[in-house]
C-alpha cells in the first residue's frame, strides 16, 4: 500500500516564481482552510499526476478542470494581477516497502502529455529519473507509457475488460480513482460517481470495486460471462443466418420444409442435432436428391441413346400430342398452385387481424382487470332512487365477473393468441413454399412451351421425334445440372451447421468458476456496515443495521431499498465516504490491491451545521484514528475543533494566509524560468528550509539524490 | 347422422381411455359482457360525445351513444365505421358494411339494459331520445379521470376520440 507524501503546485508568474507545498503523513490527515485558500487546487494536483484527469470529463492532458489561479492569474498579498507563465505540480508517494516515488506534471508552459518520474529505493540514496508519456495507450506502451509502469511498480496486474462494442480493454486508473478519490463537487453525487464512461467497459464499475478488494478470479470469471454472453448473441445470429438460407433454399425448390432458429443455443443445437438436412429432406419431404440424381442420370443416358442411336418409327404420330399434353397439365398445376397461393394469403391476412383483434380484446380484458382491482368509479352502495332498495344487477339480466374469471379469460385469450401467430407464421411458411413451387412449375411450363414450340416448327414425324428427344435430353441435363448444384448448396450448409454445432458445444460446455467472492463482499459490507454508523447516516440504526446488505453489483441496500434513497439530502455524503472508507478498509483486510489512502474533498460542505460535524468529530477521533490507510480530508474547521482534533492526535494542517500558492522570495530564479528549469527532487525540500510548507507532526519526508545530476536532492531550495 | 356418430365416437372415447380435462379459460365469459366494463365504455362515450346543451347540461341521443359504445369495444370496426361515414358504396354482404354494423349494434340489447341499470343508479336520466347525467353523474367524470391517469381503456378511448372526427349522422343511425 502507498501514502501520499506531499502535494505541490509551483510554476513562474510575471512577479516571479511561486509554490505551494502540503506534507503529509500516515493516517487521518485534515488539511483545515478557509474557502478559496486553494483547498482543490491541491486536490486536483492529485489527480493530475495520476494522469486521471479524464474522470472530470475533459480530454486526456486538458488542465480546464484547475482553477484559474493556476493557469491564467494569481492574486498574491504582494503582487496582485500576476501572469502565471508556467506551472506545474508534484506528489510524493511512499510504498510500505520503502519505495517511493515523486510524480510531476506541467500544467501550464510544459509539455502536459509527460509524467517526470523520480523512483526511490529502499533506504538508498540512488533515485532513477524517467518520463512517461500519458496519452494515448499509456497502458500498452510497455516502455514509456506511465500506467504500465504505475501497474508494474504498484505490483497491480494488468486486467482485461469487455467492452460494449464487443472488444478488449483494461482496467486504467481513472477507472480506480473514483473508489478513493472523492472530488468536491460531482464526486459527492453518487458511488463512483466520477467513473468514466466513455471508454464503454461493460460493468466497470462493479469490475473496479473488485480489482480494489483483490477479487481478481471474479473479474476473471465475470468477463468471461460477458464474452459467453457475446458470443451467445453472435452465435443467434449465425443460426439466424443459416436458418434463413435453408429456408430461403428449401422456399425456391417449394420444399415445404422449416429449419428454425429459434429459441435458446441449447434448443436450437439440440433441434439441429436431430436430423441432417438430407435426412430431413428425405423424411419430410420426399425429397431423396442422390436417387433423383441417379434417375436423372439412367434417364440422360437413355434419352441420349434414343437420339444417337435408337431406330425412329416414321408412323409414330404421339410426339406432338404429348409435348402439348404435358404443357396443359403443366399449367394445370400452375393455376392449381395459384389457386392455393391466394387462399393462404387470404388465410394470412385474416390470421393477422385476428391477432389485432385478440390483442384488443387482451388490452381490454388487462384494463377490466385493473378496474375490478383498483375499484375505480366503483359506486358503494346502489339502490332505487323511488323504493331505495338494493339495485340488483341480476334483475336486470346483467352480471359482474369477478377477478379470478377475467384472469382466467385473459389465459384463454392468450393462448389463443399464441395460437394464432403460430397459425400466421406457419400459413406464412407455407405461403413461401407455395411461391417456391410456383416458380419450379414456371419454369418446368416455359421449357415445355419451348418444346412445344420446336416440335410443332418441326416438319415430318421423324425431326418431331428428334427435336422432342433433343429438348427432353437438354430438360433432363438442366434438371440434373440444378439438383447437383442443390446438392453441393446443401452440402455447404450442412458443413456451417456442424460447424455452428461445434461452436455452441464449446460455448456450452463453459462451466460456472468458484471464487470467493461471497467473503470479500461480506466483508466491505461489514467495514460499511462500521463506519455508516460512524458517520452517522440518519437511515440506519442499530436496530436495523443488519438489515444492510450489498448486492450483485456492491449497491448498498437497507432490506429492500436501495440506502442511497434513504436518509436526508446530506446522508448521501455520508454515504460515498463511508462507502469509499469502507472499500479501503476491507481491501486491507483481504489483502486487496486498493493503493492504501483515500482523498475526501470537501465532505463537510453539503452539511456544514453543528451536528454533521460533530459526527465527523466523533468518527475521527475514534474509530477512524486507528484505520490503517491514509486519509487526506480538505475541509475548514474552527480553531476550537482543530484543537480537538490535535488533541486526539489528528495531524491538522491549517495554513495561515490566504492563498496555498505564495510567491518566492528567491529573486535567483527568473520570471522567464519553466517549470522544466525546477528539478522535483529540489523541490524535496527539509522542512524548516522549504519556503511556506505545511509540515504536521507526523510526516515523513523523504530525500533523495539524483543520480544522473549527482546533486543532492533537498539540499537547495527550488 | 354425422353429429350422432360424432356423439357415439366421443363417448366410446369416454368410456374407454380418454380423460376429459375442463379448462376453467374456455368457460370464463368475454369480459365484454361484464357489467363495470360496459358501464366504463358507455361512461367514457357519454363523457367524451356528449353535447352542452343551452341550460348547460350534458347530453348524448340515446341511438349515437349505441353506435359509439359499439364501436368503442370493437376497434377493429373503425375503418368501416370510416368508410361508413364517408357514404363510400360497400356490398351490403361485406363484414364491416353499414348494414351489418347496422344489424350488430341494433341487436346489442346488453347496452339496453345497462343503460337502464345505470339510469335506475342515477347515473343517467331519459330525456325524451337523449340520455342526460343523474344525481350520480360525478361516477361518468371519475371514470374519465381515472382511466386518463392509469393509462385504462386506451385503446376504447382511443377509439371514440376517432369517432369524434367523423360525422355521424341520422341516415347512418337508420342504417341507411
Amino acid at each position: 500500500m502507498i501514502r501520499l507524501t506531499f502535494i505541490a503546485v509551483r510554476g513562474t508568474s510575471s512577479r516571479g516564481p511561486f509554490e505551494g507545498r502540503l506534507e503529509l503523513g500516515d493516517g487521518v490527515q485534515v488539511i483545515s482552510a478557509q474557502n478559496s485558500y486553494g483547498k482543490s487546487l491541491a486536490a486536483k494536483a492529485v489527480a493530475w499526476c495520476f494522469g486521471v484527469e479524464v474522470m472530470f470529463g475533459v480530454p486526456a492532458n486538458d488542465a480546464a478542470f484547475f482553477p484559474d489561479a493556476v493557469c491564467e492569474e494569481l492574486d498574491f498579498p504582494e503582487a496582485s494581477g500576476a501572469q502565471v507563465l508556467s506551472s506545474e505540480c508534484s506528489i510524493g508517494l511512499l510504498q510500505s516497502d520503502g519505495r517511493s516515488l515523486v510524480l510531476t506534471r506541467s500544467i501550464i508552459g510544459g509539455d502536459r502529455t509527460m509524467i517526470e518520474v523520480l523512483e526511490g529505493q529502499n533506504n538508498e540514496e540512488s533515485t532513477r529519473k524517467s518520463v512517461l508519456q500519458t496519452k494515448h495507450r499509456s497502458m500498452q506502451d510497455q516502455t514509456g507509457g506511465f500506467q504500465h509502469f504505475f501497474f508494474e511498480w504498484m505490483g497491480w496486474p494488468r486486467t482485461k475488460v469487455l467492452t460494449f462494442r464487443g472488444d478488449s480493454s483494461e482496467l486504467y486508473l481513472e477507472n480506480l480513482a473514483p473508489s478513493f478519490y472523492i472530488e468536491q463537487k460531482e464526486g459527492w453525487t453518487a458511488l463512483q460517481a466520477l467513473q468514466v464512461g466513455r471508454y464503454s467497459q461493460l460493468q466497470i464499475r462493479e469490475i473496479a470495486t473488485e480489482y480494489l478488494l483483490g477479487a481478481l478470479d471474479q473479474i476473471a470469471f465475470r468477463v468471461s460471462e460477458q464474452e459467453g454472453t457475446q458470443q451467445r448473441a453472435v452465435l443467434k445470429e449465425a443460426a439466424d443466418e443459416i436458418a434463413n438460407r435453408v429456408n430461403g433454399l428449401f422456399n425456391v425448390r417449394g420444399w415445404p420444409l422449416s429449419w428454425s432458429s429459434h429459441g435458446s443455443i441449447a434448443s436450437v443445437a439440440k433441434r439441429w442435432r436431430e436430423s441432417t438436412l438430407v435426412e430431413l429432406l428425405k423424411s419430410q419431404a420426399n425429397v431423396d436428391l442422390e436417387t433423383r440424381i441417379s434417375t436423372l442420370t439412367t434417364r440422360i443416358e437413355a434419352l441420349r441413346k434414343a437420339l444417337t442411336t435408337d431406330p425412329i418409327d416414321p408412323a409414330d404420330l404421339s410426339s406432338m400430342a404429348a409435348v402439348s399434353q404435358q404443357a396443359i397439365e403443366l399449367k394445370n398445376e400452375r393455376h392449381r398452385l395459384n389457386v392455393e397461393l391466394n387462399s393462404l394469403k387470404i388465410q394470412h391476412s385474416q390470421a393477422i387481424e385476428l391477432g389485432a383483434s385478440l390483442d384488443a380484446r387482451i388490452q381490454s380484458a388487462s384494463d377490466v382487470l385493473r378496474l375490478k382491482s383498483t375499484g375505480v368509479g366503483r359506486l358503494d352502495h346502489i339502490e332505487c332512487p323511488t323504493c331505495h332498495r338494493d339495485l340488483d344487477p341480476s334483475t336486470f339480466s346483467l352480471s359482474k365477473q369477478s377477478s379470478e374469471e377475467i384472469e382466467a379469460h385473459l389465459e384463454g385469450l392468450k393462448r389463443d393468441r399464441a395460437l394464432i401467430r403460430s397459425n400466421a407464421a406457419n400459413i406464412s411458411a407455407a405461403m413461401a413454399a407455395q411461391a417456391g413451387s410456383i416458380n419450379v412449375v414456371d419454369e418446368q411450363l416455359k421449357e415445355a412451351e419451348s418444346t412445344l414450340t420446336s416440335v410443332s416448327d418441326s416438319i415430318g414425324t421423324v425431326r418431331e421425334q428428334l427435336t422432342r428427344r433433343a429438348a427432353d435430353l437438354s430438360a433432363a441435363e438442366r434438371e440434373q445440372d440444378r439438383a447437383v448444384g442443390i446438392r453441393r448448396e446443401i452440402a455447404q450448409l450442412q458443413v456451417e451447421i456442424d460447424g455452428w454445432l461445434k461452436r455452441a458445444d464449446a460455448l456450452e460446455s463453459t462451466g460456472a468458476a468458484q471464487t470467493d467472492i461471497a467473503q470479500r463482499r461480506s466483508k466491505l459490507q461489514e467495514s460499511l456496515a462500521r463506519y455508516i454508523r460512524e458517520l452517522g447516516h440518519s437511515a440506519v440504526t442499530l436496530d436495523n443495521i443488519d438489515k444492510l446488505r450489498l448486492d450483485e453489483d456492491y449497491v448498498p441496500y437497507l432490506g429492500v431499498r436501495r440506502l442511497h434513497a434513504l436518509g436526508s439530502a446530506s446522508d448521501q455524503s455520508r454515504l460515498i465516504a463511508a462507502y469509499s472508507l469502507a472499500v479501503a478498509d476491507a481491501s486491507k483486510s483481504l489483502g486487496g490491491l486498493h493503493p492504501g489512502f483515500v482523498l475526501l474533498d470537501e465532505p463537510l460542505q453539503q452539511n456544514p451545521d453543528d451536528e454533521h460535524r460533530e459526527l465527523l468529530f466523533s468518527s475521527l477521533t475514534s474509530d477512524l484514528s486507528t484505520i490503517g490507510f491514509q486519509l487526506v480530508i480538505f475541509t475548514w474547521l474552527p480553531k476550537t475543533d482543530i484543537a480537538r482534533l490535535e488533541a486526539a492526535g489528528i495531524q491538522v494542517l491549517h495554513p495561515t494566509g490566504r492563498h496555498f500558492l505564495k510567491l518566492l522570495p528567491d529573486p535567483a530564479i527568473t520570471a522567464t524560468d519553466g517549470p522544466s528549469s525546477i528539478d522535483p527532487v529540489q523541490a524535496e525540500l527539509p522542512k524548516s528550509e522549504a519556503p511556506n510548507t505545511l509540515v504536521g507532526p507526523g510526516s515523513d519526508e523523504e530525500t533523495f539524490a539524483d543520480e544522473e545530476t549527482g546533486s543532492p536532492g533537498g539540499d537547495e531550495p527550488p | 347422422m354425422s353429429s350422432h356418430n360424432s356423439i357415439q365416437q366421443l363417448a366410446e372415447l369416454l368410456q374407454n381411455h380418454a380423460k376429459p380435462v375442463i379448462r376453467p379459460q374456455r368457460l370464463a365469459l368475454s369480459p365484454i359482457y361484464d357489467l363495470d366494463y360496459r358501464m366504463a365504455v358507455i361512461a367514457l362515450a357519454f363523457a367524451i360525445h356528449s353535447t352542452k346543451t343551452s341550460e348547460g347540461e350534458h347530453r348524448i341521443d340515446t341511438s349515437r351513444l349505441k353506435l359509439l359504445q359499439f364501436v368503442a369495444q370493437r376497434p377493429s370496426l373503425l375503418p368501416a365505421m370510416n368508410q361508413w361515414a364517408s357514404s363510400k358504396k360497400t356490398s351490403p354482404l361485406l363484414r364491416g358494411s353499414s348494414q351489418r354494423l347496422r344489424r350488430g349494434y341494433m341487436g346489442d340489447s346488453t347496452y339496453d339494459q345497462v343503460v337502464e341499470y345505470m339510469i335506475a343508479c342515477g347515473i343517467l336520466r331519459p330525456e325524451g331520445q337523449y340520455l342526460a347525467l343523474g344525481r350520480n353523474g360525478s361516477y361518468v367524470d371519475s371514470i374519465r379521470l381515472a382511466s386518463e391517469k392509469e393509462s385504462m381503456f386506451t385503446q376504447e378511448r382511443f377509439t371514440l376520440a376517432e369517432l369524434l372526427r367523423m360525422r355521424v349522422t341520422v341516415a347512418m343511425l337508420e342504417g341507411r
